[in-house]
């Protein structure tokens, strides 16, 4: 059996203290009130929806797309890949190969190096490469001093700067590992729970696992606390809804693992990808965790494995990462639209054209709502704003039931706002900016 | 592991389809959902915020007062004083409607409250409508300072904003509904501004509401009555029946009244399960405000209404010409409410209740203020504590009555008066309505006694005037007492009758005067004195002043040339031809000479009248100045709002500085209509009206229209009455026109399909 430990192990509910149950009691019957309330709200825009019924049609279909998404985390709980500890065939303990690309990180690496050696695992049967991608900083002497500290640390040295994806390229063909563990500089897996990344790689079908990632440094200021609330959403809820079938359309880039005999016949082509004539400098991420669904494969998200990274904490910063993402996010949804369909119809048609239309459409649905229709019509977008809120409102009940320690729920409200006003425009901006590449990864 | 998959699968997506079905389902159920709406937790805040003011203001800290709104200290709710005398006469009250802001014809919640609250404090009780009909039935007594209130239409708002308050204060109120709209068949089609049955029967469980009927209202209220798209009431007229293209007969006029009537009566007792004893004529329109059906409607109507209702409500404040409040010897069917004004606070609620209440006897009146003279007839002033009445310019006499004195029988009546001009001067006895009366009839010739009963007036006695009156200073008076009537100058008996009808055996007091040409006939009161006969007149009559009256000696006439105004030259109006009414037109075929622009651009041609505003102007302006001498009629476009914000229609334009307009303001979901009177280029606004969320978004298409009749002006949105008041200094006569606005320049463009122009003729 693995072994748990402490507080990064999620209870199982015969362990649930009276104080928890009653509180997880208290948040379902919120959620099932707020539910009521969204209804409710609904109920009193339908009035207006008479002459319109496309609109109606789409306030439906949007509110039932974000819950879809709630019901499908619900669900993951109940996936095969969390009861894999009943189908015990004793030890599972293949060969782990960190792969860690980095550019200026002298500050961070250390931590991140220290954490891998750390690992639960056995010393044997793990293997770090870090791929210094032409640092002009002190980054390749603090390699060097880890060296002494840690000589089984294997150092890749990039005179220039390469470009991410052929760092991780490089790390990927030199790893000895059947499993090879890709993070950021500035990442690391908590080493106690790092056996849970590998352990769903005993299934044969899974070809890559994404681990659950939280700022590093969220109390540093609103933004990183409004982005570790974000995270939270978006690993435990948005990815543990993708994994209930078996499809994360993203392996986040700060934590995964995948199945080496997967990912090596395709790096030359991932590496060599373009969109649209010039090299795509972003998305590699969610890139690589395509292509191992092209090819067939499982991939999954597990709440068992923790990863910390650091998150930008200017706006500035953040927009940019934002930017990337989109731009990421973008081409690789032409790119999965390709296949998927055939693949995965069901997730294909539940949820992935299904979310291509929600955030394309967003935006044009938010100005009309909060710009057009308030200066034309003289309506104040109160409906709107009210359902938004109910929505976010949700998700923090399930969030609050998911953790009730994470303290940063009320600043899913504090998204959901930003999101609103702020960011579902910059998918245009990214678009519009696509033949943009300069490299960087923040 | 695939059958796993296929397993978390199929429960995703049942799922998904069972919250596709709660949401969508739960959202088209609840639509109509009163409980969990906007307005009523308003409604249950508004009631606790104002049980917490209440208690605060009786003295309690805060803590207290919140506990005392909640229940949860022990002080018992609004407590509820009772008179121990007998109500001599009983108020009712109407409203219409409760809306955020006030306008002429709906109160503001804050102004009810205050209303209310000076109910509250001055002793007044509210009753139900079961008492106030055993009340006028003579069956129950009921204590002093009872009140009916009551609301008319069955609004939402008046619910939803009366209701707090009148729970607070432990209030209940009567609402009359037209159950076309709050009952509908066709639940589809059920309304965002009527109250419904779910709203209804909840009121009626509170005890604070009883459910009466305004009949179902077919239309709206409003039927065609003419083969030229005539409308009128749909009560006291004929309906225009245009498939036959007749009037209805008199048995179809009968059958229709029977299920307006009676229909709407058995729904509601149908649905609530309550008595309906009550009606209340919608438009106060009894019978008396047809067109085509003069002879009987009155009849009819009462007829169906006395077979249905035990009272009926008619009269709607302010027409003064009649008693204030209600008493039991009062005809059932023709009781009378008082519509507070929007512009009313307490201390006007209170005056205008307390003039109606019964005055006693003994009763002197020095006119330091206006005790309740009301005009029925021609003019009425207070100036220097002195009461003038006098014919006003288009008027040959005047008559003016005391409110509060209909229950009054025998008494003395003696008035101190400057009799300034006019040929003759009648106090009058026993005032029961304006159709109902005795007077003493003065002039330089003849002394008379008249008694006026339903319209018949006949000549008890008459002598001829042989005395001198010093008119500067005179005092006349009449007594009444029993079957007898007297007339007195000076205080000297001098005429003196015994046979007057039975039923005029109680009644008020009045003045009236008159002479045989208009705004002439004027008279300045400085006192009246009024006695209570107890026990016989000769007592009462040794009481008075009594100056001996000197007999005139026999002259010769002198006549007085009479002077006539010389007629003034009509000036030449310019090229534009008369227009006859009807008026009809409509693409393609309008005609440009009918119309003269003023401002802004305007093209008329065999694709419409378009109206737009240019660089220069924020929007435009035309009329048709052959219709100046237009007089009573109907205007209705049909036409599409193409861009800006406004467009008004306008009648009885007698040049671009003087008329009166209906005004739509399309603003979306807050679109509303006004009803502006410009004068001399000034424009005040005389109502507004909130254009329902039903009210189509876009106007495309869309019928407005005005009418004019006599002094009362109407707006009307696509065919139903949203906006009427009577605007007594009106012009009564001016033609047509329209006009275009936006906030910015060059962004107003109407188009216009089709006009419609019917004349009314009364």
């Amino acid at each position: 059996m693995v072994k748990r430990i402490g507080k990064y192990i999620k209870p199982k509910i015969l362990s649930l203290t009276m104080s928890d149950f009653a509180f997880r009691i208290f948040m379902m019957i919120l959620g099932f009130g707020i539910l009521f309330l969204i209804i409710l709200t609904k109920s009193k825009t339908i009035s207006h929806f008479d002459a319109d019924p496309l609109v109606l049609f789409y306030t439906i279909f949007v509110t039932t797309f974000e819950l879809s998404r709630v019901i499908g985390a619900l669900l993951y709980n109940n996936t095969i890949h969390n009861k894999v500890d009943l189908i015990d065939n004793g030890k599972f303990e293949p060969m782990a190969t960190f792969v860690i690309p980095c550019f200026n990180e002298g500050p961070a690496i250390e931590k991140t190096i220290t954490k891998c050696f750390e690992a639960d695992y056995p010393r044997e049967k793990l293997e770090v490469i870090v791929i210094n991608d032409g640092s002009t900083d002190n980054t390749l002497d603090e390699l060097k001093r880890m060296k002494k500290i840690y000589p089984d640390l294997i150092i890749v040295d990039f005179k220039k700067n390469m470009g991410k994806r052929h760092g991780m390229a490089e790390g990927f063909f030199r790893a000895k590992g059947e499993i090879i563990v890709q993070l950021d500089s500035d990442s690391y897996i908590v080493p106690e729970t790092f056996r849970e990344l590998i352990e769903p790689f005993r299934n044969p079908k899974i070809g890559a696992v994404c681990a659950h990632a939280d700022p590093e440094n969220s109390s540093q200021n609103f933004l990183t606390k409004m982005q570790a609330a974000y995270y939270f959403m978006s690993f435990r809820i948005l990815k543990a809804a993708e994994s209930t079938f078996f499809t994360v359309f993203c392996c986040s880039g700060c934590s995964s693992a995948y199945r080496k005999s997967v990912v090596l016949p395709i790096m030359e082509t991932w590496l060599h990808e373009k969109f649209l004539g010039l090299p795509v400098t972003w998305g590699d991420d969610r890139a690589l965790t395509n292509w191992v669904l092209k090819l067939g494969h499982k991939t999954i998200y597990t709440d068992k494995a923790l990863a910390y990274t650091i998150c930008p904490s200017t706006l500035r910063q953040l927009m940019k990462q934002q930017v990337r993402w989109k731009k990421g996010w973008f081409v690789n949804s032409i790119f999965a639209s390709k296949f998927i369909w055939k693949r995965d119809p069901f997730v294909a048609f539940t949820y992935f054209f299904p979310l291509i239309f929600v955030t394309l459409s967003t935006p044009f649905m938010a100005t009309k709502a909060l710009v057009i229709s308030p200066i034309f019509n003289h309506t104040i977008p109160f409906y709107y704003i009210i359902g938004i809120f109910l929505v976010s409102s949700l998700i923090v009940v399930y969030y609050r039931f998911l953790s009730r320690d994470n303290r940063y729920w009320p600043y899913v409200f504090a998204w959901s706002a930003i999101n609103m006003i702020l960011l579902s425009f910059i998918l245009f901006y990214a678009i519009l900016t696509i033949q943009n590449r300069k490299w960087g990864t923040r | 592991m695939d059958k796993h998959l296929q397993k978390t699968r199929t429960i995703f997506a049942g799922a998904i389809v069972v919250l596709i079905i709660v949401v969508v389902s739960g959202s088209f159920s609840l639509k109509y959902n009163h409980i969990f709406s906007y307005e009523n937790f308003q409604r249950v805040a508004s009631f606790y915020s104002y049980r917490v003011t209440l208690a605060q203001e009786q003295g309690s800290n805060l803590l207290a007062s919140v506990g005392n709104a909640f229940g949860i200290t022990e002080k018992e709710n609004p407590n509820i004083y009772v008179s121990h005398d007998k109500a001599l006469s009983i108020p009712v009250l109407v409203y219409h409607g409760i809306m955020e802001e006030q306008d002429r014809f709906n109160m503001s919640a804050k102004t009810f409250k205050q209303q209310m609250l000076a109910l509250k404090d001055n002793g007044y009780q509210t009753i139900t409508i079961v008492d106030f009909v055993d009340y006028i039935n003579n069956k129950k007594e009921l204590p002093d300072k009872s009140i009916l209130i009551t609301f008319d239409d069955g609004r939402k708002d008046s619910f939803y904003g009366a209701d707090p308050i009148l729970k607070a204060i432990g209030y209940n109120a009567v609402m009359y509904i037209a159950t076309n709209f709050s009952i509908p068949e066709d639940s589809t089609k059920r309304s965002t501004y009527y109250l419904l049955p779910g709203e209804l029967k909840d009121m009626t469980n509170s005890g604070r509401w009883e459910i009466q009927s305004h009949s179902i209202q077919y239309g709206g209220g409003s039927i065609p009555i003419s083969s030229i798209n005539e409308r009128g009431n749909f009560l006291s007229n004929f309906m225009w029946n245009s498939n036959l293209n007749r009037l209805e007969t008199l048995s179809e006029y009968r059958d229709r009244l029977n299920d307006e009537l009676g229909t709407s009566k058995i729904e509601i007792e149908n649905l609530l399960g309550n008595k309906v004893v009550s009606f209340s004529y919608p438009f106060g329109d009894y019978g008396q405000q047809s067109k085509n059906n003069k002879d009987k409607a009155r009849d009819e109507i009462n007829k169906v209404v006395k077979s249905n209702y035990e009272v009926a409500f008619h009269q709607i404040w302010p027409i003064d010409h009649d008693y204030s409040q209600n008493h039991p010897k009062d005809n059932p069917y023709y009781l009378k409410r008082i519509e507070p004004s929007p512009e009313w606070g307490g201390d006007e609620l209170m005056y205008w209740l307390n003039i109606g209440r019964y005055k006693n006897l003994p009763y002197d009146d020095t006119f330091s203020s206006n005790n309740g003279w009301k005009s029925a007839w021609g003019g009425i002033s207070f100036s220097e504590n002195k009461l003038s009445t006098f014919a006003s310019n288009n008027t040959t006499g005047s008559f003016i009555f005391l409110d509060g004195t209909y229950l009054w029988d025998n008494y003395l009546f003696n008035a101190d008066m400057n009799w300034k001009s006019g040929d003759y001067v009648f106090l009058a006895s026993r005032f029961a309505d304006d159709n109902n009366y005795i007077t003493c009839t003065f002039s330089d010739d003849q002394i008379r006694i008249d008694q006026f009963e339903n319209n018949d007036s006949i000549r008890l006695a008459e002598i001829d005037n042989k005395y001198i009156i010093n008119k500067e200073k005179v005092s006349l008076g009449i007594l009444t007492d029993e079957s007898s009537v007297s007339c007195l100058i000076e205080g000297n008996v001098v005429l003196k009758t015994s046979n007057i009808s039975s039923r005029l055996s109680y009644g008020g007091i009045g003045f009236k005067t008159w002479d045989k040409d208009s705004g002439i006939s004027n008279i300045e009161i400085n006192n009246v004195k009024i006695l209570p006969i107890q026990a016989n007149s000769e007592y009462v009559l040794s009481t008075l002043d009594k100056k001996d009256l000197v007999e005139k000696e026999v002259k010769e006439e002198v006549k007085k040339p009479v002077k006539k105004p010389t007629p003034v030259p009509k000036p030449v109006e310019d090229v534009y031809a008369k227009i006859e009414l009807p008026y009809y037109k409509s693409i393609p075929d309008f005609v440009s000479k009918d119309w003269k622009n003023l401002w802004g651009n305007m093209s008329v041609d065999y694709n419409g009248i378009v109206m737009s505003s240019n660089a220069k102007t924020s929007g435009s302006f035309a009329v048709m100045p052959g219709s100046k001498d237009w007089k009573d009629y109907f205007y209705t476009v049909k036409m599409d709002l193409v861009k800006g914000l406004s467009f008004g229609l306008i009648a009885r334009e007698v040049d671009p500085e003087n008329y009166v307009a209906c005004t739509f303001i399309n603003y979306g979901y807050a679109s509303y209509a006004k009803l502006d009177r410009v004068v001399d280029g000034k424009s005040t606004t005389i109502g507004k009206f909130k254009l329902s969320r039903l009210f189509p978004y876009k106007w495309e298409n869309l019928a407005f229209g005005i009418k004019a009749v006599d002094k009362y002006v109407t707006c009307l949105a696509n065919g139903d009455i949203i906006l009427s008041a009577n605007i007594p200094e009106l012009q009564s006569s001016g033609g047509a026109g329209i006009k275009t606005w936006d906030e910015t320049n060059g962004n107003s463009e109407i188009k216009i399909r089709t006009i419609d122009i019917q004349p009314i003729n009364q």
